[in-house]
């Protein structure tokens, strides 16, 4: 018996051999579109594990609640969304049933709309406004500024979840952060040219973008925030290009193509579709390619690496 | 030997200050120049230092206020937008729902089914229908409230019906992750339509299995316990336990549980397009009195009996007051298909459920004085499928079949069953304009064709839908 019991003591510490390491076991990162699901992968390198909720192609106010995305969020350590009510529609549904870590006010609740500044912010909020968002435009990744401030929180987050990284996530932030600003600049001097350019869009989903580059929306073909386009509201925008043309036509895939080739052909501008996230072409395969491809269809660039 | 040394290493420390003598000598001047320099420097060193270990306390009280944020408190540490619908106090909505409805028969009943009060196929003509009131909001941390007051515009006036009044557990009480406790007065998990609330349906009115084997919906009082498994792929378990008060079950005393459920639901995606979900219900309990007057302790009505069941028991199923056990069984399959999965532009719900009901008791008929009685073991089932069809962003059509059995040993030679049409258009979340045609086959010489015009406005916090 004894000598079993001395046994067992020597058997103990090889379990603790046996059991897998935490520090192996990756931070779950549920990232509800795909730009932040590609950002969370920068930063958290092959220390986490993404899982984007959404996929360039959907429209992220208009998703269902899942099961699948149910069981997903349940298991998710870190929660990186836009936030400004864009995913009020099913995020609530999924949070009921995931765990406290990454309830709001936790270490594990990361709103992109609580760290950025927000553009478009109403003073008053009503429904007849269509579909406003109370704490401002939730479109916020078309800034790259953007990117590198949620970056940064992402870093502190991911750093308190899995302290053991710590490093490891400063040292893959301030790489990230070192690349970002350098595409930035290059950016922001191929895009010299587009700045006070007047540009008409589908949706308001390109605020940042035309923020940053410092060009000017002079219309949006959807009469009120997430409200079809109508044929009313389409003439009275032709009539005002008319007077004042307007440089380019915005949409991204998802919207829908009649409108804004409609006001094409009666005004002559070019409509083009921009990239709206990563994935949404081809060539959008990561956050700079995903800059890279809009300043060259904008027009900035001839030069642009495919 | 040694004398020497000594004497030579003596004679070299007594030369040494006088060695330095001559250049000291040289330039008082540089003397105070060098020390007025070293008091600089000193003094901006010590400056420089003061500074640093400013900063280094700094930093450190930081760090160990970062610390302590991430494992103490944590609420507070991030700002938190919380949930825009649970931002007021409460979150308070408000869901009107009024409709015409024009019936080409009078009669109201199903042949062989006791119908509850709400079963019943509503008012005919213009009416209000149903004003659904909504308050909700987390309590505190730890729980959740929600109620649901509907306000009916029957034949005698309005009626105020306590649809749902419950509490739930909020992530942070810590239970396991994905359990989720709720207490009070619900729309129960059992089934798809049961947890819905009715504006948030497809069609204007439940299908038949739902009118007579759930008198539209079982919300009894009671508690449920429902747990998501860690896994992957998504499944769902859990029960509960109730009064047994509600239709199928009624007239629940002492403090008996009369009743309770049990639930296991999975579901998936296919590829980018679809996803799916399967459920299996269980809902068992005894019934003591259950008449037509329906759940909640209200009166039998039982009024009308037609004399034509020769041999059958016709009017113990259709009229009769019912005591003794029941048990019912559900299944539920759920498809969506949208292109990419942008539900937005097109969307397709496939969606269906079984129902089947075991019941062992007595089944009492009062005609006047006389009181009757019939001992029976029934058996009956009923299913229904539709399929809803989102071709434009603001508009979409539907189709649905529901199909009941009448009981064994009923004497019922008829299956009722029900065709359903629907359009509707929605220029918003928040607003739905509905246009139904219902063509109903309830007895052998008993049809009814329907048509009902609906709206269903939302106004104020309106709560994320389920899948």
């Amino acid at each position: 018996m004894k000598r079993f019991l001395i046994f067992l003591y020597l058997l103990l510490p090889g379990l603790f051999f046996l059991a897998p390491a935490p520090s192996l076991a990756k931070v779950n990162v549920f990232a509800c579109e795909p730009e932040w699901a590609s950002l969370a992968q920068e930063i958290g390198g092959d220390k986490v594990e993404v899982f984007a909720a959404t996929s360039a192609m959907q429209d992220p106010h208009y998703i269902r609640a899942r099961p699948s995305l149910i069981s997903k969020a349940r298991r998710a350590d870190l929660l990186l969304c836009s936030g400004a009510s864009l995913e009020i529609g099913w995020l609530p549904i999924l949070l009921q049933k995931a765990s406290s870590d990454i309830q709001p006010g936790s270490v594990g609740y990361l709103m992109a709309a609580d760290v950025v500044t927000m553009l478009e912010v109403p003073v008053v909020v009503d429904r007849s406004m269509g579909d406003v968002h109370p704490e401002g435009n939730p479109h916020v990744h078309l800034n790259p500024h953007n990117l590198m401030t949620v970056g940064e929180a992402l870093a502190d987050r991911l750093s308190g979840i899995d302290s053991e990284n710590t490093s490891f996530y400063k040292h893959s932030h301030r790489d990230f952060s070192s690349r970002m600003r350098k595409a930035i600049s290059r950016w922001e001097s191929e895009a010299a040219a587009l700045k006070g350019k007047p540009v008409v869009v589908h949706h308001k989903s390109f605020t940042y973008l035309i923020d940053w580059l410092g060009m000017k929306q002079v219309g949006t073909l959807e009469p009120k925030p997430g409200i079809p386009p109508t044929t009313s509201h389409l003439k009275s925008l032709l009539l005002e290009l008319r007077t004042a043309p307007a440089d380019v036509i915005i949409r991204t895939p998802s919207d829908p193509d009649d409108a804004s080739e409609w006001l094409s052909g009666k005004t002559g501008t070019r409509a083009i579709v921009l990239p709206y996230t990563v994935g949404s072409d081809k060539q959008s395969s990561d956050l700079f390619a995903l800059f890279d491809r809009i300043i060259a269809l904008l027009g900035g660039s001839r030069n642009f690496r495919q | 030997m040694n004398i020497l040394r000594l004497a030579v290493i003596t004679a070299f420390f007594a030369v040494l200050p006088f060695s330095q003598m001559p250049a000291s000598a040289a330039s008082e001047q540089e003397i105070e120049a060098l020390k007025k320099e070293m008091q600089d420097m000193r003094s901006e060193y010590e400056n420089r230092i003061l500074k640093m270990e400013e900063k280094l306390s700094q930093m450190e009280s930081e760090a160990s206020q970062a610390k302590t944020t991430y494992s103490k408190s944590r609420d507070t540490a991030y700002p938190s937008r919380a949930i825009y619908n649970r931002n007021l106090n409460p979150s308070i909505g408000v869901i009107l729902g009024g409709r015409f409805a024009s019936f080409s028969s009078d009669e109201d009943e199903i042949p062989g089914f006791v119908l509850g009060h709400e079963g019943e196929r509503g008012t005919e003509g213009i009416s209000l229908g149903e004003t659904e009131l909504n308050f909700s909001t987390s309590v505190d941390d730890k729980f959740y409230a929600h109620t649901t007051l509907a306000l009916v515009d029957g034949e005698e006036g309005v009626e105020v019906e306590l649809e749902e009044a419950y509490m739930e557990s909020l992530p942070g009480l810590g239970l396991p992750t994905g359990t989720t406790v709720r207490i009070g007065r619900a729309f129960w998990t059992m089934g798809y339509l049961n947890e819905h609330h009715s504006h948030s349906e497809d069609f204007a009115d439940r299908p038949l299995p739902y009118r007579v084997f759930l008198e539209k919906a079982f919300n009894d009082t009671g508690a449920q316990i429902s747990y998501v498994l860690p896994t992957d792929f998504y499944i769902e378990a859990g029960g509960g336990v109730f009064r047994g008060d509600d239709f199928p079950f009624g007239g629940a005393e002492g403090n008996d549980i009369n009743s309770f459920s049990a639930f296991l639901r999975v579901g998936g995606d296919i590829g980018e397009n679809s996803s799916w979900r399967i459920g299996g219900y269980l809902l068992d309990g005894e019934a003591s009195g259950r008449g037509g007057g329906g759940g909640h302790g209200s009166e039998e009505e039982g009024e009308e009996e037609e004399e034509e069941g020769e041999e059958g028991f016709e009017e113990f199923f259709t009229a009769g007051m019912y005591t003794g056990d029941t048990r019912l069984y559900a299944l539920d399959l759920r498809y969506v298909w949208a292109p990419t999965g942008n539900a937005h532009e097109k969307e397709l719900l496939l969606q269906g459920e079984y129902f089947r009901r075991d019941e062992k008791g007595v089944y009492i008929l009062e005609e006047g004085d006389e009181v009757l009685e019939e001992r029976l073991d029934g058996e009956s089932q009923g299913w229904y499928a539709q399929s809803v069809f989102k071709f434009a962003p603001k508009w979409r059509i539907g189709a649905r079949y529901s199909q009941i059995y009448s009981p064994k040993d009923s004497g019922i030679e008829h299956d009722p069953y029900a065709v359903a049409i629907m359009g509707d258009w929605s220029n918003s979340e928040f607003s739905r304009i509905r246009l139904q045609y219902n063509y109903e086959k309830v007895g052998e010489d008993l049809s009814d064709n329907q048509i009902l015009l609906q709206y269903i406005m939302g106004i104020g916090a309106h709560a994320a839908h389920k899948y």
